[in-house]
């Protein structure tokens, strides 16, 4: 066994054992609350919070390391520490600030790595120091910069002295060490910690090991910051380093597996995003080496994480294109493609500059931010609007369908209105008490404008809302249409009887809901004329809202894991959905009612214009092992794959396992417990889903053609 | 102008080269019994069940002018295929095969997915049944693909008068014929028909110099033994062109297709034959490249 395949092993336990948020760092944080001498400002509060987490958490270095930065396996709380936990604990809740320190954009920004690598965090320190001597004192924003600058600093310098302490531990390691090889390796590790962070990085071990350091040090401080365009931020230091002989693929490549392998031990199965290819912030190209590199790791590293995707061009490499296939084809679920084309113009539509619209990262399942310049809550929240017609059914004066239909947009109307009252609510509250001092230094205009990043420091400050079940709401439309308005084999309340008694005894009439009436994704026009007018409809609804910072709202179709808890609460609909089933999770049909093929549901999805959609849209789509395993069925894949973009589709995801399988790992858990599955715009293993969830999976159309 | 086809299959991928769309023609003239499409045999409408759709809602009896007995007349002499059970069924356990489009929308239908055919060199097969049995319809959709530049491919049995070939094949491509066995009573044996008009077709198909493929069933007990293979290899070897050959092995996982349409699946214990290197042998022996499609 090599190095990479132990080290798969131990970040695949890590990543389960591990909590979110580990208890030493939950411990320093309450410690600090606890003791006496606070500052009032909340950025200072938090910045000093920030210092004791970084100034105390314990080092640990594992044996098969490259890259320094990982959860410490050895602590445990003392009862004393316990009862300073909990006493900090308690002033914390008592404050009343229950959203947290934490702002809700956080886990879904990628912080400016490009700036970082080039100027180190010296050259961020310089540039704070410039804007203090700025400040107007005679202005009343005077006070709030002042401290967010004063913040950020001792932030930062904390990162510093982490950096010194990680040196420090790693020379000592060496020196302790009696294999010679390890030794030398520990002491290169080192190495890289002599000049970064705090200086520029000059190569590619240490851009890439300074990049996961500052990565890991917000990880403490119970922040995040993707990894995003590591193809394009790195790509200078690793071309100069192979053309002065400084490292050679073989060692880069490992590198590239080790970090894949940190983001499972430190965020699990939280997709943490990798965005490889398309354009760079000026528009040329990206496709280099390490793009290659990084969709190759994809298989030698396995896990879930991080949720590896490639922004699509019209210029990308066939032979990349292949090798993304290949690696979806055995399964990996993962890159998911994404339609650069489509992707900026809806984001040039929302105001984003031409810059920074070519420079987006999908977060963590398909939600386009902007790199190095977002305070984006994404999937914020997510609405149900199927429950609309738990009112609308019961409806007597509903004679013709359009009035049915207006009623229902209606009320749904009103579920959005209240869920975007009281996100905004969030927000503002979030504005009063929380921040983010270590990630603002990163977040552009923050610093420009002496604003942290949740408080109308990030350029761009957009919410996305998400709609899983938009496909219910469809297909419920056309069921209502057929049946009640068109044939009129139903009355409107004997369909309102039928939900609300989840169709107890009226299985014929479910069965004619669910086959007879017409379904999205099956490329039938009339249906999908519907998808494309509720689209509009909930595009020109968020249209009518601003968030508490003048930000704009966008729309999401994905689910993550909510199309299984929304529709647990959901009761039974009249597309023949029963109470408790999952709502759908995609852009494309709902779960197994696609009957006509890939190409069906593409020509359906593509009646929509995706570029509204940069809260993201997903696709999935399912494919046997059979099919896509053999070459033409790859060929075939990749081709799909093409047309799939070039008819202005947003994003397309794979699955690729048997039926067999599934249920296998359904009854047998424990022999499948690396079994990945693309669940609703993410990755994750499938022996850890619901079982709603996993259900869905099943169900989900196949497509095997022969 | 309408024809009878039972199924328009996207994104096919081993019915010629790219992706392609598959267009299942109603009928054929033959009566092999491993075929996979048995629906495909009676040009007339079916219905099939599929008994695990069903939700007991007895519908159908209520729908079935011939029914008795708290039965439909479903599969008995009685029915006469009117489809009122079907339409009953909303479980879609008892369905309909075979409809009846014209030239235009089905072509229409195809045309849908000219981007892909343009992308992955792929286009439309016209499959069966035996496509040839309604060559009027298919004339007048092949003039439309061609129209618009659209690849076209054909399987065909080959069991009908070269008159009818000659007004299709300018407008086809590329031609998969099955050479089932060069015995002519073995053939009659395993398809009903004799294979004199099949052979007579393919070599002066041949002759013409157009892109033909020739396709072998390979099945158990019928042809998988070196004799017969070495019979068509050799027919093979004497046709004035030179022509790819396909192995195509028998497998019996059409065998619940039979059930939903109460027939007998002749190939009933049938094993797929593990290894046909044996049959490439053969044909490489007779310099023909021969290879085993899945």
């Amino acid at each position: 066994m090599n190095r990479t395949e132990m080290y798969k092993r131990i970040a695949f336990e890590n990543g389960n054992r591990f909590p979110w948020y580990p208890e030493e760092c939950q411990y320093l944080m309450y410690k600090r609350i606890a003791e006496a001498e606070f500052a009032q400002i909340h950025n200072l509060k938090r910045a000093d919070i920030e210092c004791s987490i970084l100034d105390h958490y314990s080092i640990e270095i594992n044996s098969l390391e490259l890259l320094a930065g990982r959860f410490s396996n050895g602590f445990v709380l003392t009862d004393e520490q316990r009862n300073i936990m909990e006493k900090g604990r308690g002033i914390y809740e008592a404050a009343g600030i229950s959203g947290g320190w934490r702002n809700n954009a956080t886990g879904h920004r990628v912080i400016d790595y490009k700036k970082l690598l080039r100027v180190g965090i010296k050259g961020i320190l310089a540039e704070i120091d410039a804007n203090l001597e700025k400040i107007d004192y005679n202005s009343p924003e005077a006070v709030e910069k002042k401290a967010f600058y004063a913040a950020s600093k001792k932030s930062l310098e904390a990162v510093c002295r982490f950096a010194k302490r990680y040196y420090t531990e790693l020379i000592q390691a060496a020196e302790n060490e009696t294999e010679s090889e390890r030794r030398q390796e520990l002491k290169r590790m080192a190495e890289n910690f002599t000049h970064a962070p705090f200086e520029p990085c000059a190569h590619f071990y240490e851009a890439l090991q300074c990049m996961w350091f500052v990565q890991f040090c917000l990880k403490l401080v119970d922040d995040i910051s993707l990894t995003g365009r590591m193809d394009n931020y790195l790509f200078p230091y690793y071309k100069k380093d192979i053309e002065e002989g400084y490292i050679t693929e073989e060692f880069a490549f490992e590198l590239i597996e080790q970090l894949y392998f940190k983001h499972n031990e430190i965020y699990c199965s939280w997709p943490a995003a990798i965005m490889l290819g398309g354009v760079d912030r000026q528009g040329r190209p990206v496709w280099n080496t390490l793009t290659y590199l990084c969709v190759k790791a994809i298989e030698t590293t396995g896990l879930v994480n991080p949720s590896v995707a490639v922004c699509y061009t019209e210029d990308m490499p066939e032979d990349l294109l292949e090798l993304c296939v290949d690696m979806i084809s055995k399964g990996y679920t993962r890159p998911s493609i994404f339609n650069d084309r489509v992707i900026q113009e809806g984001l040039l539509e929302a105001g984003v500059s031409v810059e920074d619209a070519r420079y987006y990262v999908h977060s963590t399942c398909v939600e386009i931010t902007p790199i190095a310049c977002s305070n984006i809550r994404v999937a914020t929240p997510y609405i149900n609007i199927n429950q609309a017609f738990e009112k609308v059914l019961h409806r007597a004066d509903l004679n013709t369908f359009e009035k049915f239909s207006e009623c229902a947009k209606n009320v749904a109307a009103e579920i959005i209105r209240k869920d975007l009252t009281r996100v905004c609510e969030d927000m503002y509250a979030q504005q009063q008490y929380a921040s983010s001092p270590l990630a603002s230094a990163f977040i552009n205009d923050c610093l420009e404008r002496g604003k942290d990043c949740g408080a109308g420091g990030a350029r761009y400050d957009f919410i996305y809302p998400c709609f899983p079940g938009f496909v219910n709401f469809v297909d419920i439309l056309a069921a209502v249409k057929k049946a009640v308005y068109e044939e009129q084999v139903l009355t409107l309340s004997d369909v309102a009887e039928m939900c609300e008694n989840n169709f107890e005894g009226n299985e014929k009439w479910r069965q004619y809901l669910l086959n007879i009436c017409p379904k999205f994704g099956n490329d039938e026009d009339e249906v999908d004329a519907l998808a494309k007018e509720i689209y509009e409809f909930i595009r020109s609804e968020l249209k009518k809202y601003q968030t508490s910072l003048g930000g704009t709202f966008h729309p999401s179709y994905f689910a993550w894991i909510m199309h299984g808890a929304l529709g647990k609460q959901t009761q039974a609909t009249p597309d023949g959905r029963k109470e408790g089933e999952a709502l759908s999770e995609n852009m494309g049909a709902m779960q197994g009612r696609d009957k006509n093929g890939p190409l069906a549901v593409m020509r359906s999805i593509e009646k929509i214009d995706q570029k509204y959609g940069i809260g993201g849209i997903a696709t999935n789509f399912r494919f046997a092992k059979s099919f896509i395993g053999s070459d033409k069925g790859k060929l075939a894949v990749k081709n799909f794959i093409k047309v799939f973009m070039d008819n202005d589709c947003f994003e397309i995801q794979f699955n690729v396992v048997d039926q067999q399988d599934l249920m296998e790992a359904k009854k047998a858990p424990e022999k499948y417990r690396t079994l990945l599955v693309r669940v609703a715009g993410y990755s994750d293993y499938f022996v850890n889903l619901d079982p709603v969830i996993q259900g869905e999976i099943i169900k989900r159309s196949e497509h095997n053609m022969i | 102008m309408t024809g009878r086809v039972f199924n328009v299959q996207h994104f096919s991928i081993h019915d010629g080269p790219g992706v392609r769309t598959t267009v299942f023609i109603k009928g054929c003239n033959l009566r092999c019994f491993w075929c996979h499409n048995p629906e495909s045999w009676e040009q007339a409408m079916q219905m099939q069940m599929n008994r695990s759709r069903c939700i007991g809602c007895g519908e159908c009896v209520k729908a079935c002018p011939k029914g008795k007995g708290g039965h439909t007349a479903l599969f008995t002499a009685e029915c006469e295929r009117c489809g009122k059970c079907a339409d009953a069924c909303f479980a879609q356990a008892i369905t309909k095969i075979g409809y009846d489009v014209t030239a235009e929308e089905l072509f229409s239908e195809i045309l849908k997915d000219k981007d892909i055919y343009i992308k992955s060199g792929g286009g439309v097969t016209f499959s069966g049944g035996e496509p040839l049995l309604q060559a009027d319809f298919l004339l007048a959709v092949l003039q439309l693909c061609k129209a618009e530049n659209i690849h076209t491919a054909l399987e065909t049995a080959g069991c009908v008068p070269w008159c009818v070939f000659e007004r299709i094949l300018p407008y086809i491509d590329l031609i998969f014929c099955d050479i089932k066995s060069a015995d002519d009573q073995k053939h009659k044996r395993g398809t009903g028909q004799s294979n004199r008009l099949i052979m007579e077709n393919i070599t002066r198909m041949s002759g013409r110099g157009g892109n033909l493929v020739i396709r072998v069933p390979v099945i158990p007990a019928f042809n998988d033994d070196e004799e017969s293979i070495k019979a068509i290899a050799d027919f093979v070897s004497g046709l004035p062109g030179r022509h790819r050959v396909e192995l195509l092995p028998f497998h019996g996982i059409c065998k619940g297709k039979y059930e939903t349409l109460n027939m007998n699946f002749g190939a009933e214990n049938m094993k797929t034959p593990e290894n046909l290197n044996w049959a490439v042998q053969i044909f490489e022996n007779y310099r023909i490249h021969a290879h085993i499609s899945e």
